[in-house]
């Protein structure tokens, strides 16, 4: 084809040359919106030597909205286990209150727009989402464990990493505080199922107390949870284990010294790495067995 | 030789130019004039008569004035400015023009009708080491290394219909929406005539790592072969690449400038792309530039410049292309900006359509063998 004939294409016959398949992009970031209703805008990382039949790690933003920020981050370590990142971009606009798992106005619920990705990365050949494992850091954290409360089955392994506060294991609270009936629950039903069956880490710096403007101060909160983020997710997890059975126990791991911010904890602090591989531990044999 | 010692001269008076800011200064043991000035050569000169250019982009980035019987250190290099002058690297140590406010010294071969003459230069000689040998802005240039990381940065590339479409405009809105996003964000001008404006600019808007092709060794671009411009861009890039996570870079001039149309036809520069924005002064160039990069094998992800300043340009040039046309404020507002600009540039195992060009100008004819260009 020359370069005059494509000069002489219709603004509609250039389309072949757009990305349609931006999938397939390895090593490289690329950003991509869902096709269904929903249009969810994110970042996919796919490294250039998969490995684990190319499982896919799914990383839920806080309320900064930082998706480009995690993909970035995470794509070294994207290289070095050889599986896909994927990150969706909850907007303000679109997903004002994903954290809580409701839509904004007429648009699509948060946790729809969610599987709605999933099901179309089901689709691409080479990406196993045969379990689904995710990290949620802040508001990503709160996302993550409503999410499997609302749909029990969904998610295989996750990390909440320093989650702001959380929806009690308590039919008293109205959700999002607890299980109770509320407006924005509307006709979908909570049950703590999803936890009997995933395996869940929660993580937090044991210095991550700061009471700043990225912690919901709501007075409910601090009486029913604790005042911090520490506080919280102790409170949270004692809770949730006491109805859960001895098996299924949700585990907590306090991080010495550390605060709040995710680049600052997943890339200079190095915490990354222990999230990946709690999240494909199931994958990975341990280093004697593959010896002997 | 005709090596005349430095000490005749007050240094200190003397008034360095921005290009030779990575120079290091003291290494200055004398000039000659018996030397051909070459591409980058440092030139010590007296300001015979102010022309054009009454002010001197200093090393620090602060415009001084000039008054005739100045003493400046400049480099000698090629001009190429549509809306200003066209200069050559002269052929000996003779009177010659300042063409840039950046410290080019070259002789005018032509000029804008609306630009006044040149500041007329009186050079001494090219600035010598104790040996001799004539010290060139190349010998200061950053080491040309391998990336070391196991990751590769996103490089996002604007380019323009020319001169003032509102490249760097659209860089500096880039790097704003990226850092407000949490990023470290690389600026890098891979050619032009060098001139702090650009990166000051950049830097302003919060860029980490400011850098261009001074950096990278040359004093302006024009005229380089496109093995010495893949050079500049990997040099660049591979900088920017060891602390930023997003590239932002931007290539002067038109589509149709001679370099920037070897750069833009080069496999191995394309493959350095992830994604490319069009900035365009009206929706009409706009349109071309978008069919142009098209026919190249690169898909724009949106494009913007000076014609989004007025909605109704910006609405025309977004319904030709069926591109978004990004207005300032669109930077500023849409959650998804990045996402939309990050839209890669090439389709995914595809093989580009274009060889290297040769010529000048318009490209002619584009197959998978081969890419001739109008000469």
């Amino acid at each position: 084809m020359t370069y005059s004939d494509h000069l002489a294409f219709k603004e509609d016959e250039t389309l072949h040359f757009e990305m349609e398949k931006p999938l397939h992009v390895r090593g490289r970031i690329a950003s991509a919106v869902t096709h269904g209703p929903s249009q969810l805008s994110y970042f996919i990382y796919r490294p250039q030597k998969p490995r684990h039949r190319e499982q896919v790690i799914l990383s839920i933003h806080g309320y900064t909205r930082n998706a480009l920020q995690h993909i970035i981050v995470l794509q070294e370590l994207a290289e070095e286990k050889g599986v896909t990142i994927v990150v969706p971009h909850f907007t303000k606009q679109d997903f004002r209150r994903y954290q809580q798992v409701y839509p904004h106005g007429d648009g699509a619920s948060p946790d729809t727009a969610l599987m709605e990705l999933v099901a179309e990365l089901q689709a691409v050949d080479d990406l196993d989402l045969s379990t689904i494992r995710a990290v949620g850091y802040s508001g990503g954290g709160q996302f993550l464990h409503r999410l499997n409360m609302l749909h029990p089955h969904f998610i295989d392994r996750m990390v909440l990493f320093a989650p702001g506060w959380y929806t009690m294991p308590d039919r008293a609270y109205p959700y999002p505080l607890g299980l109770g009936a509320s407006e924005i629950l509307a006709d979908r039903s909570l049950s703590l199922e999803g936890f009997r069956k995933a395996d869940v880490l929660v993580l937090v710096g044991d210095n991550d107390v700061s009471r700043n403007g990225s912690l919901n101060q709501d007075e409910q909160i601090d009486l029913a949870q604790g005042r911090t983020r520490v506080a919280r997710a102790q409170n949270w997890t004692r809770t949730m284990n006491a109805n859960l059975p001895t098996e299924n126990q949700i585990k907590l791991q306090l991080l010495k010294g550390l605060r709040h911010g995710f680049r600052r904890n997943f890339e200079t602090k190095g915490y990354g790495r222990l999230v990946f591989d709690h999240l494909l531990a199931d994958l990975i044999k341990p280093s004697n067995l593959q010896e002997s | 030789m005709k090596f005349e010692n430095m000490d005749t001269l007050n240094f200190k008076a003397v008034k360095r130019a921005f290009v030779t800011r990575n120079v290091r200064i003291e290494d200055a043991k004398g000039f000659r004039s018996d030397l051909k000035p070459r591409n980058g050569d440092l030139c010590i000169a007296g300001v015979k008569q102010l022309g054009h250019h009454q002010k001197i982009e200093q090393t620090d980035g602060r415009r001084a004035r000039m008054f005739p019987g100045d003493m400046i250190i400049v480099a000698y290099s090629n001009r190429y400015a549509t809306d200003q002058f066209e200069g050559k690297v002269p052929e000996a140590v003779e009177p010659c023009s300042l063409v840039a406010a950046g410290g080019i010294a070259a002789t005018l071969l032509s000029r804008h009708s609306s630009t006044r003459k040149p500041t007329e230069l009186e050079p001494l000689g090219i600035l010598c080491r104790e040996d001799g040998s004539a010290m060139n802005v190349m010998d200061y240039a950053l080491p040309t290394a391998a990336i070391d990381r196991t990751v590769r940065p996103h490089m996002a590339l604007v380019v323009g219909s020319g001169m003032n479409a509102g490249k760097t405009t659209t860089v500096s809105a880039i790097v704003r929406v990226a850092k407000r996003a949490g990023l470290k964000v690389g600026a890098i001008k891979i050619t032009g005539t060098g001139a702090g404006g650009d990166l000051w600019f950049y830097k302003d808007s919060g860029a980490k790592v400011t850098i261009d092709f001074t950096d990278a060794g040359y004093a302006a671009t024009v005229g380089l072969n496109l093995s010495q411009l893949e050079t500049i861009a990997d040099t660049l890039y591979a900088e920017a690449a060891k602390s930023c996570d997003i590239i932002i870079a931007e290539i002067a001039d038109g589509l149709f400038q001679t370099e920037t149309d070897l750069l833009m036809k080069s496999p191995k520069f394309q493959d350095m792309v992830d994604s490319v924005l069009f900035a365009s002064g009206d929706p009409m160039g706009a349109l071309a530039g978008v069919r142009h990069l098209r026919a190249l094998g690169l898909v724009p992800s949106a494009v913007s410049g000076a014609l989004t300043a007025s909605n109704l340009a910006a609405k025309e040039a977004s319904a030709a292309t069926g591109l978004p046309a990004l207005t300032l404020s669109e930077f500023e507002k849409n959650e998804k900006v990045l996402s939309l600009i990050m839209k890669p540039a090439k389709p995914a195992k595809t093989t580009t359509p274009v060889g290297i060009a040769t010529g000048l100008g318009l490209a002619k004819d584009c197959s998978d063998e081969q890419f001739t260009a109008v000469i």
